[in-house]
């Protein structure tokens, strides 16, 4: 069973802390789960819900959502006690611990592990701080927790359903001085009032016996709290206005000191029938009570999902991630080696190809080649035969009157060297330009060149090294 | 001691299927990828080769009436049809019979080890001479312009004082063509070896 509505309400927005635009809120009772997502941001409030008794049905449902939105459970009060506790200032970080050793010096010793939240709150003494803190039992909380995962919803967060009724409270549009929740179809009613001080003040009223029976005992317990809030409030603020959502039941006051408000949101028609509507309402306030109301860091602190819970799925995340990592290397290796061996086929295709044209010319091409490699060898030996020619017939033209050469060499890398001697020192220094005029040299160099005594006179010798060009 | 899986926790159960799967892992990198990669490396190799050959013989065919027209103008004296000791010994005689002339002497001739560069084989000699310039200059020439096929490689002119001559030491090499020599092979072989 899927149904849908949708809903517009105007948000007041506190600029000094973000709040979500879209939550998902579950509400545990027996074999069913009621889930409700609210959007704050489609125009103005959209509200999406459903009564969900099947883990797969709840699946389908959340699963049209965001993966990212936030899912939150609503504890009811029945489920978690609420404390005042004043401690002294001790550093943020601290707070939890702090209220944890308080808390457990409270409780009686067979309440078991406690788990516990808080929100601060306004406190008069100096270098104190004062909390609202919501108890509840681990176990019940992991209980509570496995519950909802078998339905299908895997929470981020426990939230005391004293958070969304303030919520509502604090609406100034409302102007509440109490706040009555009938969840007729859970056979109780949750009272609500905020103090002087902003700690909440929750109570649960049984409407039905433990037989399932109606009884008159909330009746009473509900005038109760009214003229217990009557008492304590000043004549000037008469009549005071008590906020009513779900079924509304007779309240036996007289007088006028008291007025009704049916608090009426918009999205009041989220489930299709009047049973549905009953049932899911008080989920659909909560839902527009903790999108528009509350901060994502009140949300965190509040929260009372036990550690142990949080500590599991953290493993499990690891673990999934790990054999998922895993997973898709050997998939990455799985498709790597395909790709090899599609390459090596494509390979040995192209192979068999080339293979094919080279057979084809291969003889002929091959002949060619060595005659090529043969005719390429008498080149280089034809290219050099009249070296000699060329060199001395080069000298003969390059070389001024005055210069004799005593020795001239050729190796094997066509380097030349000469060595001679000239009339004059000057002489030598002009060889250079002269050789380079001359198509068979490059390269030249002067190496050195002076003057040395000969047969009672002078003679100046000098060395020379240049390249033969091939001609 | 008995081993059951029973008795084993949860986290070393997990720790013991990653080892594993990394043991996997590493098993199939080595011993199934990495011979894949090695195989696919040799195929490359092959396929530019097989590219590279045929590139080749697609150029020699390309030219090949140029290679024929060229090889045809090649005299007999291009190809060796004796061995190496017999072709060294003709070559020699040749050097020497050129180089009587009146004002050149031959001072020595040595013959150097037989190259063989695939399709062809280089016969180096190393000669020296004395006599007039223009005389060992027409001897070169008239020695490497003969039917033989030969280049010079290396020489060295020296004037001798006071006689009007010059001493020159040079290297000629000789190429020989091997019409039925087998495809690539590479042989370095001596005058003194056997073909």
């Amino acid at each position: 069973m899927m149904k849908k509505i949708s809903s517009s309400s105007r948000t007041k927005s506190q600029a000094n802390d973000r709040k979500q635009s879209e939550l998902i809120v579950c509400y545990s009772a027996d074999s069913e789960v009621k889930i409700v997502h609210f959007n704050s941001k489609n125009n103005g409030g959209l509200a999406t819900g459903m009564c969900s008794s099947s883990k797969e049905e709840s699946i389908r449902f959340l699963k049209q959502f965001k993966k990212r939105t936030l899912i939150l459970s609503l504890l009811p009060k029945s489920e978690y006690l609420l404390k005042i506790i004043e401690i002294p200032e001790v550093l943020p970080q601290e707070v939890h611990q702090m209220l944890l050793l308080e808390t457990e010096a409270n409780l009686p010793a067979e309440f078991g592990k406690p788990s516990i939240s808080y929100r601060p709150i306004f406190c008069d003494r100096q270098g104190y701080q004062r909390y609202e803190v919501y108890i509840s039992r681990n176990a019940d909380l992991e209980k509570h927790v496995k519950h909802l995962e078998a339905l299908g919803c895997n929470v981020d967060r426990i939230i005391p359903s004293a958070i969304a009724w303030r919520g509502i409270l604090s609406n100034a549009d409302h102007d509440l001085d109490m706040l009555v929740v009938n969840s007729q179809q859970q056979g109780f009613m949750e009272i609500v009032s905020v103090g002087q001080n902003e700690a909440v003040s929750i109570r649960t009223v049984h409407s039905k016996s433990q037989q399932g029976k109606k009884t008159w005992a909330h009746e009473e317990a509900l005038a109760e709290c009214i003229r217990s809030i009557v008492a304590q409030s000043s004549p000037e603020s008469f009549p005071l206005t008590i906020g009513w959502i779900g079924k509304c039941c007779n309240i036996p006051i007289a007088g006028n000191s008291v007025t009704l408000k049916e608090i009426k949101l918009t999205y009041e028609n989220m489930f299709d029938g009047e049973e549905d509507a009953g049932r899911g309402f008080s989920v659909n306030a909560a839902a527009f009570s903790l999108t528009t109301h509350c901060s994502t860091s009140l949300l965190n602190v509040v929260n009372l999902i036990p550690k142990t819970i949080l500590d599991k799925r953290l493993q499990c995340t690891i673990r999934r991630n790990i054999v998922g990592g895993l997973v898709i290397l050997f998939a990455a290796l799985l498709l790597a080696y395909l790709a090899n061996e599609i390459a090596i086929h494509r390979y040995d295709s192209i192979l068999t190809g080339i293979n094919r044209k080279v057979l084809a010319i291969k003889t002929n091409g091959e002949k060619i080649g060595r005659r090529i490699e043969q005719l390429e060898a008498i080149r280089a030996a034809r290219s050099t035969r009249n070296d000699l020619y060329h060199l001395l017939g080069a000298l003969h033209h390059a070389t001024p009157s005055g210069i004799s050469y005593s020795n001239v060499e050729l190796n094997e890398n066509r380097q030349l060297r000469f060595r001679g001697q000239a009339k004059s020192l000057a002489l030598p220094f002009l060889l250079p330009q002269e050789l380079e005029k001359e198509r068979a040299f490059s390269g030249v160099v002067l190496k050195d060149a002076g003057q040395v005594k000969k047969s009672g006179g002078t003679i100046t010798e000098f060395r020379i090294e240049c390249t033969l060009k091939e001609i | 001691m008995k081993f059951t899986l029973g008795k084993v926790d949860n986290r070393r159960i997990i720790l013991l299927g990653i080892g594993g799967a990394i043991i996997m892992l590493i098993l199939f990198a080595t011993e199934v990828l990495s011979p894949a990669l090695d195989r696919l490396t040799v195929k490359r190799t092959s396929v530019e080769n097989g590219f590279a050959q045929h590139g080749r013989l697609i150029k020699n065919v390309s030219v090949r009436d140029f290679v024929e027209r060229e090889f045809a103008n090649l005299g007999e004296g291009a190809f060796q049809n004796e061995s190496d000791q017999i072709t060294v010994s003709q070559f020699l005689r040749d050097v020497e019979s050129l180089a009587r002339q009146p004002n050149m002497t031959l001072l020595n001739m040595k013959p150097m080890p037989v190259k063989a560069k695939g399709q062809h084989k280089i016969y180096r000699v190393r000669l020296s001479a004395v006599g007039k310039l223009q005389d060992i200059v027409k001897f070169v020439s008239s020695l490497t312009n003969r039917k033989y096929i030969t280049g010079l490689s290396s020489l060295s002119i020296r004037g001798v004082q006071g006689h009007g001559v010059v001493e020159c030491a040079f290297s000629i090499w000789m190429v020989r063509l091997q019409p039925n020599s087998p495809q690539g092979v590479i042989r370095a072989t001596t005058t003194g070896g056997k073909k």
